[in-house]
């Protein structure tokens, strides 16, 4: 040393001294850091694997602890996150989880699955819009396998949530959502057609329930559901002829269902006494509205005595006009005068208690006959 | 700012670098060799805690109590035996270094402050590395320091170089730790100093984030504020965490001298018997052992109720308070942090309960306490506002986390006038300076020392009086203004010259002059032999607004100093 630093000075030696001793830290340094970061993986995965085990067997506030562990030794994992906020959703403590999902999706804010857990969150919490907002962003986010998939699924569970609201504006939104599923979703997809058809019927769009029902029957024409469907949404868009070709099949393998055979009644009754039916001779509709008159008349004259003026009037009314087949059959007007005469006369026997079927296929008619064609 | 004139001795031998570039280069290596340092000081907390307590974040039940009584006395025997110098945080030991030993920190307390700080960490003592990271980082600069043989100027300065380096690394926070080592260490902000000292921090932070990663220490979620109004609910946690600060440093200032007072016999037995409170403490609350940052993420993720985070922060200070009482080796900042998050997490809870549509994330909450129980605690408040920005990565939170922290702070100051660190080092019998009473005390300035000039002491060239006028003036000496406006000076003789004749040519002497926000100590050193000095407007310096003496300034020392000394003295 003395001789080397007669050559170089000494404070350039303990400065190479020095590095040298740095060179050899930073080394066993690496070593080490080798050895603590296998060690703190070993950790982090075991007590994942552990989390997983917990959630799979329906242990989730066992899964949170170990999820929690896991993340300790990783904490910029965003699987241990996500599932550390999974579990703590199972496990119903969801102010807990979206936090966990907030630092998540500040990172990935187009992350689908992230998009969708906050989305859930908000749904539960009863803040639609922002709900509506995640749901949104979950539908067009990220999603790394079976994008498409997981999009319809998305939107079916979005419609749901706005369906569930029940709230004036949201049945709208539904139908919207509905509406841009149906453009997407595969003809030939039975389970997703059958959906979409249940939730249209939900949002009131009946002909586009029975189109969904009717694209699944294509598929599988005796499937019960699809029928039921069909018929329902056929029934209340006030198609009877359609209601009465799917009920039947329905009633013939059900006969002792109540619902359906009361429709499939219904049905039939109402395509009896409609006189507007296509293509029917004038004679049968002057047949169809006497027969409609003669109803009415005896149910309001049943009623006249317990009723208030109003029936009574309109009884006056009836027997001023005494209608009959041939008058009816040479002018048409006064078909459509009779039928008037018979829904406001049904409308005003209501109040006397249960109708019959006979005049509940009039009020059907009736809701037909307000509805423009 | 270190010099080559300052190398002494050393200056003699043939040297490639001039002593400044030989202070920054060693900054770099330094900040290399303290981060290596910090990395495997943390790895080995890290490593006696799986040792002891397993990988689960809940250590077993059947030695939850048993380990930290153990290894207690294990710690204390090391302690006491060989390593007395490591006891307590670091930070005052790292100022006395600088203060009183020159610099010179032993090797053995490096190595002492490794093994009993991981060892008490480890094993669940209410401590954190932070503090023993600034030690372990001001101990190596020290070592290099001595090693190459700098001078006894540097060899003071290279410590506290070191320390911001150890501290960078510890909290991956080259910003806050170099407003620290400034604003608590040093006290003094030259441009050398800085240098040296962000070279160190930066390059500890660097090689920190090459073993141990890039992320922040603490990863918060978004925070925005939910109305203006919300900023008072920050306020009141400002306040809060004022009160709970001020609890935290006075249980320590009655306990740890009690303890102290004890037989000796007594410091074999004190960490495990700390230790084995803690583990009771542990066994129901397990988050108040150790530094404790996972629970401080989990706070920050909202995981407790309002109620259990208060009552982790009442279990965090009595047990912080004990185990650091004992004398147990270990550092303050981790601990703080725990209670700022807990505390300000409560608060932050609380309101949440009476107002829910003006209060945001409890996460926000528990990092603005942070940075607050920081504010009040250690009482450096800006370094308490940029850790919290780094240790978060989260600048929008900085409106609430300055509100906050202020109110902590001016708080804790007012109910509790020492900082904790004085009040340690006076507890251990040594007289640091206080560098927040250094912040404090006013400056004298010359527009307290200066008086009106008087046409009888401020003359003008152009208007001299005749010789007799002259004869009759009072004093030797004069402040003369020539054709241009300049202030100079005459004394007498000369002044009866030039009146006598006017022809002669003589021009007043110059002198330096003086501006009225100088300080007393620019004008004493400025005033040299000079009787009397000019004191001009700094928009006109041909605007004669007074005129000091060496007298004036002394009177004014005589009559004020003790005066403004006081104010900035504790009052207890």
């Amino acid at each position: 040393m003395a001789k080397l630093s007669k050559v170089i000075p000494r404070e350039t030696l303990l400065l190479a001294g020095l590095i040298a001793v740095i060179v050899v830290f930073f080394s066993v340094t690496t070593f080490a850091a080798r050895a603590y970061h296998r060690k703190q993986e070993q950790f982090g995965a075991a007590w994942y694997e552990r989390g997983e085990a917990a959630l799979r067997q329906s242990r989730p506030s066992e899964a949170v602890a170990d999820f929690r562990n896991a993340l300790a030794y990783s904490r910029d994992n965003d699987l241990y996150r996500l599932r550390l906020a999974q579990a703590l959703m199972a496990d119903h403590r969801p102010q807990e989880a979206r936090s966990h999902l907030l630092s998540l999706w500040e990172k990935e804010p187009g992350d689908g699955t992230l998009n969708l857990e906050l989305a859930r969150l908000a749904a539960m919490w009863g803040d639609t819009p922002q709900a509506v907002r995640y749901y949104h962003a979950a539908i067009y986010g990220v999603w790394p396998d079976e994008p498409t998939a997981h999009r319809w699924q998305i939107r079916f569970e979005l419609s749901e949530y706005l369906l569930q609201r029940n709230t004036p504006q949201d049945p709208k939104a539904a139908q919207a959502e509905l509406v841009a599923l149906a453009a997407v979703l595969p003809p030939q997809d039975v389970a997703a057609q059958m959906r979409l058809g249940t939730l249209f019927l939900q949002a009131g769009l009946y002909p586009r329930a029975l189109a969904a029902f009717r694209a699944a029957l294509a598929d599988q024409p005796n499937l019960m559901p699809a029928l039921e469907g069909a018929s329902e949404a056929a029934f209340r868009m006030g198609d009877y002829a359609t209601a009465r070709h799917y009920l039947l099949p329905i009633v013939a393998q059900k006969p002792k269902d109540e619902h359906f055979l009361e429709l499939l009644n219904l049905s039939e009754l109402v395509i009896k006494l409609d006189p507007s039916e296509r293509g029917l001779p004038s004679q049968e509709q002057a047949r169809r509205a006497l027969q409609d008159f003669q109803f009415a008349l005896v149910r309001a004259q049943k009623c006249a005595p317990a009723s208030a003026s109003g029936v009574a009037v309109l009884l006056e009314q009836a027997k001023s006009i005494r209608p009959n087949e041939k008058s009816l059959a040479r002018n048409p007007d006064a078909i459509a005068k009779t039928m008037d005469l018979v829904f406001k006369l049904e409308k005003a026997s209501a109040q006397c208690g249960s109708a019959g079927l006979e005049d509940k296929a009039l009020g059907l008619l009736a809701q037909q006959w307000e509805t423009p064609r | 700012m270190p010099t080559a004139a300052a190398a002494g001795g050393s200056a003699k031998e043939r040297r490639l670098l001039g002593e400044d570039q030989l202070f920054l280069l060693l900054s770099i290596l330094i900040g290399v060799f303290a981060g290596l340092a910090v990395v495997c000081f943390r790895m080995a907390i890290d490593a006696a805690r799986w040792i002891l307590f397993g990988s689960g974040l809940m250590p077993p039940r059947g030695r939850v109590v048993l380990v930290p009584g153990a290894v207690g006395l294990l710690v204390a025997f090391l302690v006491v035996r060989f390593f007395p110098r490591v006891r307590g945080s670091g930070v005052n030991q790292t100022k006395s270094a600088l203060y009183i030993y020159d610099g010179y920190i032993p090797g053995s307390t490096i190595i002492g402050k490794f093994i009993t700080s991981a060892l008490a960490i480890g094993s669940g003592q209410s401590l954190g590395p932070e503090d023993p990271s600034l030690q372990i980082g001001a101990g190596l600069a020290s070592l290099v320091g001595r090693r190459l043989k700098l001078s006894r100027h540097n060899l003071r300065l290279i410590a506290p170089v070191g320390a911001a380096a150890g501290l960078a690394a510890a909290f991956n926070t080259p910003i806050a730790a170099v407003l620290f080592v400034i604003e608590e260490v040093i006290g003094r902000w030259s441009a050398g100093v800085l240098g040296a000292v962000v070279l160190a921090a930066v390059s500890s932070v660097v090689v920190e984030r090459w073993f141990l990663g890039a992320e922040p220490l603490f990863r918060a979620p978004g925070y925005r504020l939910e109305s203006p109004g919300e900023l008072a609910a920050y306020a009141i946690l400002g306040v809060v965490a004022g009160l709970a600060s001020t609890v935290f440093v006075k249980s320590i200032q009655l306990l740890r001298p009690w303890l102290k007072a004890l037989p000796r016999w007594t410091q074999y037995l004190l960490p495990a018997l700390a230790g084995v409170l803690i583990g009771l403490i542990g066994r129901q609350y397990p988050q108040v052992m150790g530094a404790g940052y996972e629970y401080i993420d989990q706070a920050l993720h909202d995981q407790y109720t309002w109620e259990v985070l208060g009552i982790l922060a009442g279990l965090k200070i009595l047990a912080t308070v004990l185990s650091f009482s004992s004398g147990t080796p270990g550092g303050l900042f981790a601990p703080t942090l725990f209670i700022g998050a807990m505390v300000g997490g409560a608060v932050g809870g609380v309101e949440r309960l009476l107002y829910p549509h003006f209060t945001g994330p409890l996460g926000a909450y528990a990092l603005v306490g942070m940075g607050a129980l920081f504010a009040g605690i250690l009482r450096a408040p800006m370094t308490s506002v940029f850790l919290v920005l780094e240790i978060s990565g989260n600048y929008a939170i900085i409106l609430p986390v300055i509100i906050s922290n202020a109110l902590a702070y001016l708080i804790s100051r007012s109910l509790q006038p020492t900082p904790i660190f004085d009040l340690l080092s006076r507890q251990d019998g040594i007289d640091l300076p206080s560098l927040e009473q250094d912040r404090e005390r006013a400056v004298l300035r010359v527009e307290d020392a200066m008086h009106a000039p008087t046409p009888q002491m401020a003359l003008r060239l152009d208007d001299l009086p005749p010789p007799e006028g002259v004869e009759s003036l009072p004093g030797e000496f004069f402040l003369v203004q020539d054709r241009s406006g300049y202030w100079g000076g005459m004394s007498k003789a000369r002044l009866l010259e030039l009146a006598s004749d006017r022809a002669s040519g003589a021009r007043p002497q110059e002198l330096p002059h003086l501006h009225p926000d100088h300080s007393l100590d620019v004008a004493m050193r400025r005033m040299g032999e000079w009787p009397l000095l000019p004191v001009v407007h700094r928009a006109d310096g041909n605007k004669l607004v007074g005129v000091v003496s060496l007298a004036d300034i002394l009177e004014t020392y005589r009559n004020r100093g003790p005066a403004l000394d006081e104010l900035a003295e504790p009052a207890e």
